[in-house]
């Protein structure tokens, strides 16, 4: 495999792909939804502090803004008590109880939504291709698996780009909404999560472009990509349900190594990526198997 | 060893039945050989074979002595203009062909010359800085009969290149393929024989997924025994001109206005002209070729 190709057939991808409508259409909407996820969620922050700062007796904000409460709710023990029940897992509790809770509002969000942002801006990209015949342009010159690497990592780059412009977009909403201080100080916080989130990318990315080498055509491949994140994420809850028995195989599946990235220390994040770098290219290699071994044509 | 491509017993099924039967072709060194077959005939099935996009069920493939198409070997030696195939559609030409030219191993400068040398050959200067989007079916064509010369490939496929450009157009790419003879090995699919017969030095004639005949190009249209006389007026006694040499036999073709006299292959056709020529000179002689076109090699066969 010739490294210098899959970089300068991922640098094309991701121009290709910064170009391509359909591309910007989601980055857009994934923005919209940063900025208006970060605000509607803030919104609420501020209705459920008011309503829990009386149940649990703690001071009410001076300002009337969001955030002073959660900052004062974080910092009680019978809060904490309850975080660390419903985190279940001390050590990310540990880890999160120190943030702001705007830094987390984030991250929760970004967690959420980064799934399906990648599904839909990378499952057509091969299909799509092939369906044209693009790829044959291509084929001549470079391997059929330094082209598929090409595309995996020319979309890696683009969804960073999507995902630290939302990163930005939240702080912004952030900045201009809440109260305290550090909000200055939010922003490598946020950019840190917004880093996590697109290592969580990487896993659906190599899903997304499985699907994209099995599938006739892009619209089909979206379609299939969606099912597949459905699917996956039912798969992954039902074997969170039973707990250690299906431990092994619950690790097949992203959701399993997001408890690592929410934590704070270089070690457990490094191995996470790493695993969620690892499944993405496990599940691109079951798509990459088959589309190795059948005609382009 | 002097063969560019070699494919032996080449077979290939699909559910409608087999697109290569046993077929089997060698093409030199060198060489422009231009692949004649009805539709259906296997010409783009074998082309994509040889780039390796369709993976054959049987038989062998060598292209420049080493196997099969292996991108990590023949990357860069190896081009092909697929047919029907779309070029990226937001991409502009001369950043496309500084990309593929990139791809086959030239440094960024070196990409950008060749490329701004084929965006003037195929005349689009004007067209250039445009998405491809944005370009008329000739003109992307154009540039995709651009991107397969780009790096100087050793082999170069062209399926149908002429298909969809205009005359003008059509006769500068035979013009620039020409010019290319003897640099890269070049083959060409394309219905339009005359086509063929302007730009390649040898012909392949395939049909069903078999090889009919392959040869240069003169040992099929320029065969002795052959004469084409176009003549303002039918001559009024086909029997009296055949009389005049021995063996002669003349045909009367209505549509083309063509008299087509046949004799001896081992006769001198100039022999054959002196006779007959005075005989015809008050039906208005317009022109005289000796031997074959490819289309009537190929229709006659």
């Amino acid at each position: 495999m010739r490294l210098r190709l899959v970089w300068q057939s991922g640098l094309f991808e991701l121009f290709d792909s910064l170009r391509s409508r359909r591309a910007l259409v989601v980055l857009v909407i994934y923005l919209a939804a940063s900025l208006l996820g970060m605000n509607g969620t803030i919104s609420a922050l501020g209705k459920i502090e008011s309503q829990l700062a009386g149940v649990l007796a703690v001071e009410t904000p001076a300002d009337g803004r969001s955030g002073v409460i959660s900052k004062t709710l974080w910092q009680s023990d019978h809060f904490k008590r309850m975080v660390r029940r419903s985190v279940g897992n001390s050590l990310v509790y540990d880890d999160i109880c120190g943030k702001h809770p705007a830094e987390l509002l984030y991250a929760w969000l970004a967690f959420m939504f980064v799934p399906l942002f990648t599904i839909l801006v990378a499952s057509n990209r091969i299909a799509d291709d092939v369906r044209s015949g693009a790829v044959r342009y291509m084929l001549t010159r470079i391997t059929r698996l330094e082209w598929t690497l090409g595309k995996f990592f020319g979309n890696a780059l683009l969804l960073a780009a999507g995902i630290l412009l939302g990163s930005v977009a939240a702080w912004c909403v952030a900045a201009f909404r809440l109260a305290g201080a550090d909000i200055v100080m939010l922003f490598p916080g946020m950019l840190a999560w917004g880093l996590k989130a697109w290592a969580y990318s990487l896993a659906w990315l190599g899903l997304a472009l499985g699907v994209s080498h099995i599938a006739r055509s892009g619209t089909r491949a979206t379609s299939i990509g969606v099912f597949a994140l459905v699917a996956w994420s039912a798969a992954s809850a039902s074997l969170a349900h039973f707990g250690e028995r299906f431990s092994v195989l619950a690790r097949l599946f992203p959701s399993s190594v997001e408890n690592m990235l929410w934590r704070s220390s270089f070690a457990p994040v490094a191995c996470g990526t790493a695993w969620l770098l690892l499944l993405g290219l496990l599940y691109l290699s079951f798509g990459y198997s088959l589309f190795s071994r059948r005609d382009v044509r | 060893m002097n063969d560019a491509i070699v494919t032996r017993s080449l077979v290939k099924k699909y559910r409608g039945g087999r697109a290569l039967d046993g077929f089997s072709l060698s093409v030199p060194r060198g060489a422009t050989m231009g692949m004649v077959g009805s539709n259906g005939a296997g010409k783009t099935t074998w082309m994509m074979t040889v780039a390796g996009f369709v993976l054959p069920d049987s038989g062998e493939i060598s292209i420049l002595g080493l196997g099969p198409f292996d991108a990590s070997v023949h990357g860069g030696r190896v081009s092909i203009l697929p047919q029907d195939s779309e070029l990226p559609l937001e991409a502009k030409p001369g950043e496309l062909l500084v990309r593929y030219g990139r791809l086959q191993g030239l440094s960024p400068l070196a990409a950008r010359r060749e490329a701004e040398s084929l965006i003037e050959a195929f005349n689009l200067t004007s067209h250039a800085r445009k998405p491809v989007r944005a370009l008329s079916h000739g003109m992307r064509k154009r540039v995709m009969v651009a991107q397969a010369f780009i790096g100087s490939p050793d082999v170069v496929l062209l399926d149908e290149p002429l298909s969809g450009l205009d005359p003008i157009e059509a006769s500068r790419m035979r013009s620039f393929v020409l010019a290319r003879r003897g640099k890269e090995t070049i083959v060409i699919s394309s219905h339009h024989l005359d086509d063929i017969e302007k730009m390649c030095t040898h012909v392949a004639l395939m049909e069903r997924g078999r090889l009919v005949s392959t040869s240069p190009l003169s040992a099929l249209t320029s065969g002795s025994g052959r004469i084409t006389i176009t003549l303002r007026e039918r001559p009024k006694d086909l029997a009296e001109i055949d009389s005049l040499f021995p063996g002669l036999r003349t045909t009367w073709n209505e549509g083309t206005g063509e008299l087509v006299a046949e004799f001896p292959p081992m006769t001198q056709p100039e022999h054959v002209n002196a006779v007959i020529l005075p005989a015809l000179v008050r039906c208005g002689i317009v022109s005289v070729t000796s031997g074959r076109t490819l289309e009537q090699a190929y229709l006659g066969r």
